[in-house]
């Protein structure tokens, strides 16, 4: 089912964008 | 066919993810953290540029790019248009947010009057913004009319994006777009973005109007429904699968945005000519019947993926149709008898009374001349009716399929209101059907 997966699918990019944003602010502990 | 969608589609997904991270990669590769500076800051100013990336590339996901739109289907692309743009919504209100939480003294850039230029583009921005998402997700209940909604929903989101460009390149200057590699990505999204709108706006519309269609004939139908055949102005015409759908804009030019999407109900093998079944149902429907031959109508097609040339191996196929939904299935039945296509079919067909039954007439006659077997269900039957009556059942559905379709190389279309689609999509479940084999496309969105 499509929809299903295009919604899973946003909830993994808007996680994912969230750790990189968390990265990014916390560059200078995590790098 | 189906392994070509699926590398389509990753080779899609993968440029998605590319555009929505390259801003923040940039960010974290490219730029150095400030001592003085609390990370917190630099969260919110992430949140923002994520946010706007995900806005910007909606542009990409409603501009009607075909190639994008054929691997995954144009109802599954708006369905994710929705869904990411509210991901886009919560990421950009939480930038100002953590700014307040940060520093309770940035709440003076509220003050849009007093603030500085970038803050009032900013503010302005989510202003635009809250009435974006607020007027898509309550367009019913506020008691929206689609036509004002979908319009002012296009001027809206323009003026989001280019506010937040504005923002960014007035306030991010004096910190993260003084890195070039930033300024760079920043601009080749302002570029690509402009560009998209140029397309969209101008381009697009300006080839609808060249490749324009006649109405030739206007008929009326049972159901209170009137079909309406089209023929190309100019020579060119385009091919369609059966089960497709088209824009079409009545009454006005392709520039004024007031498209609205109809199923194909002719047969496919006929491209030089192109029908539309529509029910008077509401303002715009209901002026469809005045429309006179040798009007100009303007076709922004053939979109969708509802259509059974994707299952070219199916062995069975099964229909199922709410009143007006018949109309994509119609154009199936109808390819299916110029294609001498013999494959077995079984309708199930689901209206209010005998009387309304649109394209009674015509389905009794292609039941002699496909593999067809139509069960009709009734609301309200006549009197000594002996078919069906009520909405359609698992138990229906059970007792009219041969055990041998209950397997993987049967195929089930179905179109009808949005509470029978679901209702039927679960009792199909219930029977033993696997997700895969359940076909159908949702438009009501907003």
């Amino acid at each position: 089912m499509q929809y299903k997966q295009a919604k899973s699918f946003v909830y993994i990019v808007s996680l994912l964008a969230l750790l990189l944003t968390l990265a990014f602010a916390f560059r200078s502990f995590v790098f | 066919m189906k392994n070509t969608g699926k590398w389509k589609r990753t080779l899609w997904i993968l440029l998605f993810l590319l555009l929505v991270f390259t801003p923040i990669g940039i960010l974290i590769g490219g730029t150095e953290p400030s001592p003085s500076r609390s990370p917190w800051l630099d969260f919110s100013v992430a949140l923002g540029f994520i946010g706007l990336a995900l806005m910007a590339i909606q542009f990409a996901l409603t501009a009607r790019i075909k190639p994008l739109k054929e691997p995954f289907g144009s109802d599954v692309i708006y369905h994710f248009h929705r869904q990411i743009s509210i991901a886009a919504f919560l990421f950009i209100l939480a930038h100002p947010i953590t700014l307040f939480i940060i520093d309770k003294r940035y709440l003076y850039l509220l003050n849009i009057f007093q603030s500085p230029l970038a803050a009032k583009f900013g503010v302005s921005a989510v202003i635009f913004l809250i009435a974006v998402v607020i007027s898509a997700e309550y367009r019913k209940k506020l008691r929206i009319p689609y036509t004002f909604w979908k319009i002012w929903h296009g001027i809206l989101t323009t003026l989001v994006v280019a506010l937040a460009l504005l923002h960014v390149f007035l306030i991010g200057s004096t910190r993260y777009l003084a890195y070039p590699a930033v300024k760079a990505v920043w601009l080749g999204y302002t570029a690509a973005w402009l560009l998209l709108l140029i397309y969209t706006r101008i381009l697009y519309p300006l080839k609808l109007i060249r490749n324009k269609y006649h109405v030739k004939t206007v008929k009326e139908e049972r159901g209170a429904s009137w079909t309406i055949t089209l023929q190309p102005a100019r020579k060119k015409s385009f091919h369609f699968k059966p089960g497709q759908f088209a824009w079409l804009t009545i009454w006005k030019t392709p520039f004024s945005d007031t498209e609205h999407p109809f199923s194909i109900s002719s047969s496919s093998e006929h491209p030089e000519e192109i029908s539309f079944t529509i029910k008077d149902l509401g303002k715009f429907t209901s002026t469809i019947k005045n429309l006179q031959p040798g009007q100009n109508v303007y076709v922004d097609g053939p979109h969708g993926s509802f259509t059974i040339d994707r299952y070219p191996e199916a062995k069975n196929l099964i229909f199922i149709a709410g009143g007006i939904g018949i109309t994509p299935i119609m154009s199936m039945l109808r390819s299916m008898a110029d294609r001498n296509d013999k494959r077995p079919v079984k309708l199930f067909y689901n209206n209010r009374d005998w009387d309304s039954v649109t394209y009674r007439e015509e389905i009794a006659v292609l039941e002699n001349k496909l593999n067809l077997q139509v069960i009709h269900t009734l609301e309200k039957p006549p009197q000594k009716w002996d078919g069906e009556t009520g909405y359609l059942t698992e138990s229906i559905l059970q007792k009219h399929l041969p055990k041998s379709w209950f397997q993987k190389n049967t195929e089930i279309f179905l179109c009808g209101p949005q509470i029978m689609m679901d209702i039927v999509i679960k009792q199909c479940m219930n029977l033993g059907f696997d997700q895969k084999q359940i076909h159908y496309e949702l438009f009501n969105l907003v």
